[in-house]
């Protein structure tokens, strides 16, 4: 499978040439930027579910971190202390500190889930300066229609491209 | 796009409605009940000066950050600020004529019988008497609204300044910028003890460190609140017509992060209060919950925190100016109960007699004291709004990115 490759270096130039891509509707697999550009996201209507799974989990940690400690404190070992009433006004700190803990475990096990990536997995892509400063735009070859790749080599170019490559797996 | 922000005589007309509403009251209220008259001069006044100090304390933090999204809308809190001028006369009268009518440290007269009761009363007082007594209280209300008048009109200053001065703004900016950090610290250090004097000390056996805190991050939640409420009708009448979902956001942020940390503080206090389990700190909430009204607050907890975290939760209500509204409205319903749950237990506690098994009492004369200030404060800030040249800022560094603001999502 081979790819075409532009490397920039500036985000300006690379939300130009997104506008640009967008408007003959290129098949862009996947831009690789050092930082978020959150503009991007929105340019190719990117949307993640992860926020409402979050909401999900959230719930889920009020519940079963409540569910622990009534289960515990109330049902199976019910202590005196101090004359207080078992179900305890305290419950909140431990259940805010449960509910932070399970939803975050889970929103990173969702996203490299969601991402298909695990330990020790081979990487699809590199290109040298990719983990450094450089944004690059993939384009997949084999959906490209003949006369087009010469019109995107041409939207590379204009909008200040630093190179223009292909990438051959 | 409109300059200048006028005072329509719809509005002048709405808001001396109102401040006659109040004044008929307050007379109804002064013949009938003298008691509750001065308590509802606390429990409104108080309110509306938190609101301004909250707003202030906003307003700083916006210099702070050098937030670039809100400079379009400094006027907005600028002004509100103003209302701490009516706020010294309303608490000044309270200091020189109320005082022994709300406060039962200035009154130990009229207590005779609740010190026959209970003996340890008198002793806790006399105490405390180096600290709550009547001069001290004076010269403490003239220090606090010193500061505040000081720093709140420096920052007020540096506005004018920068409004004139075209050349040398930006130096008026890192000016206002160093001023604000002065009164966040002056506010802070000096609204400790305001809020231990005005409120606290209408239980003077009771006492929590805790307390100040609550209230300083209330008015600061609560005034954003109105900055809101504010916004929303200053642009309803076309006076920011660049406003986007963008500026609603970040509006809404402030709400909702203004709710975890109101909530936050509720209950480090109660849970605190309630875990140490002393008597004379739990006699607080005691009286509150069981003798006062369980109903109420309860209602405090879920006007404040709850509903304005489920609602302002998903990314499209939180962008709605409509929902926003709405929030708005209820968190200051929910900082009128908050108020009122502080002030008014142990005022009717003690017209009471303690121990006695009491009820809420919000009558004509709540509402009637509390529409006379908000038309007060609707004049004054109206007035105070219209008096600068223009609604928006003129030379501020950042008010091109305030007017082109736009987030992504």
């Amino acid at each position: 499978m081979s790819k075409l490759v532009a490397v920039y270096s500036d985000d300006r130039k690379l939300l130009e040439a997104a506008d640009q891509l967008i408007a003959v509707k290129a098949p862009v697999e996947e831009v690789i930027t050092p930082f978020v550009i959150e503009e991007l996201l929105e340019k190719f209507h990117v949307k993640s579910n992860i926020p409402l799974l979050a909401f999900f989990y959230g719930l889920f940690g009020v519940t079963s971190v409540f569910a622990a400690l009534y289960y515990t404190f109330v049902i199976d070992y019910p202590l005196n202390i101090g004359g207080k009433p078992n179900l305890s006004l305290t419950f909140p700190v431990l259940m805010f500190i449960g509910t932070v803990l399970i939803t975050v475990l889970s929103t990173v096990v969702t996203f490299f889930v969601e991402a298909k990536m695990y330990p020790g997995k081979e990487p699809e892509f590199s290109y040298p300066g990719i983990n450094d400063d450089k944004m690059v735009i993939l384009i997949d070859k084999s959906k490209l229609t003949p006369n087009m790749e010469s019109q995107l080599r041409d939207i590379f170019e204009t909008t200040g491209a630093e190179k223009i490559d292909e990438y051959h797996q | 796009m409109k300059k200048r922000f006028v005072f329509t005589k719809k509005l002048k007309s709405i808001s001396f409605v109102l401040m006659l509403i109040g004044l008929i009251t307050g007379v109804l209220a002064y013949m009938g009940d003298t008691h509750r008259f001065w308590a509802n001069i606390l429990f409104s006044n108080y309110m509306f000066l938190l609101l301004a100090l909250g707003a202030a304390f906003w307003m700083s933090l916006q210099y702070i950050a050098e937030a670039g999204w809100s400079s379009a809308f400094k006027r907005v809190p600028e002004t509100i600020a103003s209302y701490i001028v009516p706020a010294f006369v309303f608490m000044l009268a309270l200091v020189f004529f109320g005082m022994k009518y709300v406060y039962p440290w200035a009154n130990p007269e009229g207590h005779i019988e609740d010190f026959a009761k209970y003996p340890e009363f008198k002793e806790i007082l006399e105490v405390k008497a180096p600290y709550l007594n009547k001069n001290f209280f004076i010269i403490r209300t003239l220090i606090f609204f010193l500061v505040w008048f000081g720093t709140i009109g420096i920052l007020r200053k540096f506005s004018k300044k920068e409004d004139e001065d075209k050349q040398g703004a930006l130096k008026w900016f890192e000016k206002s910028r160093f001023f604000s950090k002065v009164y966040i610290f002056a506010f802070a250090l000096t609204f400790i003890f305001a809020g231990f004097d005005y409120l606290m000390s209408l239980e003077p056996f009771w006492y929590s460190t805790l307390f100040s805190i609550k209230e300083l991050i209330s008015g600061f939640f609560h005034a954003s609140a109105l900055i809101i409420l504010i916004v929303y009708f200053l642009n309803k009448k076309g006076y920011f017509p660049f406003m986007n979902s963008s500026h609603w956001h970040d509006f809404s942020k402030y709400l909702f992060m203004g709710s975890i940390l109101f909530a936050y503080a509720w209950y480090f206090q109660y849970m605190l209060i309630w875990y140490g389990n002393i008597p004379e700190e739990g006699e607080y909430y005691f009286l509150r919950r069981f003798h006062f009204s369980q109903t109420l607050f309860t209602l405090n907890i879920i006007i404040n925190f709850m509903i304005p975290f489920l609602v302002l939760l998903p990314n499209k209500l939180a962008k709605n100016p409509k929902v926003l509204l709405i929030m708005a409205i209820t968190i200051l319903l929910g900082f009128v109960l908050d108020v009122y749950l502080s002030v008014f237990p142990p005022l009717v506690h003690t017209f009471a007699g303690v121990g006695e098994h009491i009820h809420p009492v919000f009558g004509l004369y709540e509402i009637g004291i509390l529409l006379g200030f908000i038309g007060l404060f609707m004049f004054v800030f109206f007035k105070n709004l219209a008096k600068r040249k223009r609604i928006l800022p003129v030379n501020h560094p950042y008010i091109e990115e305030s007017l082109l603001h736009h987030n992504a999502h």
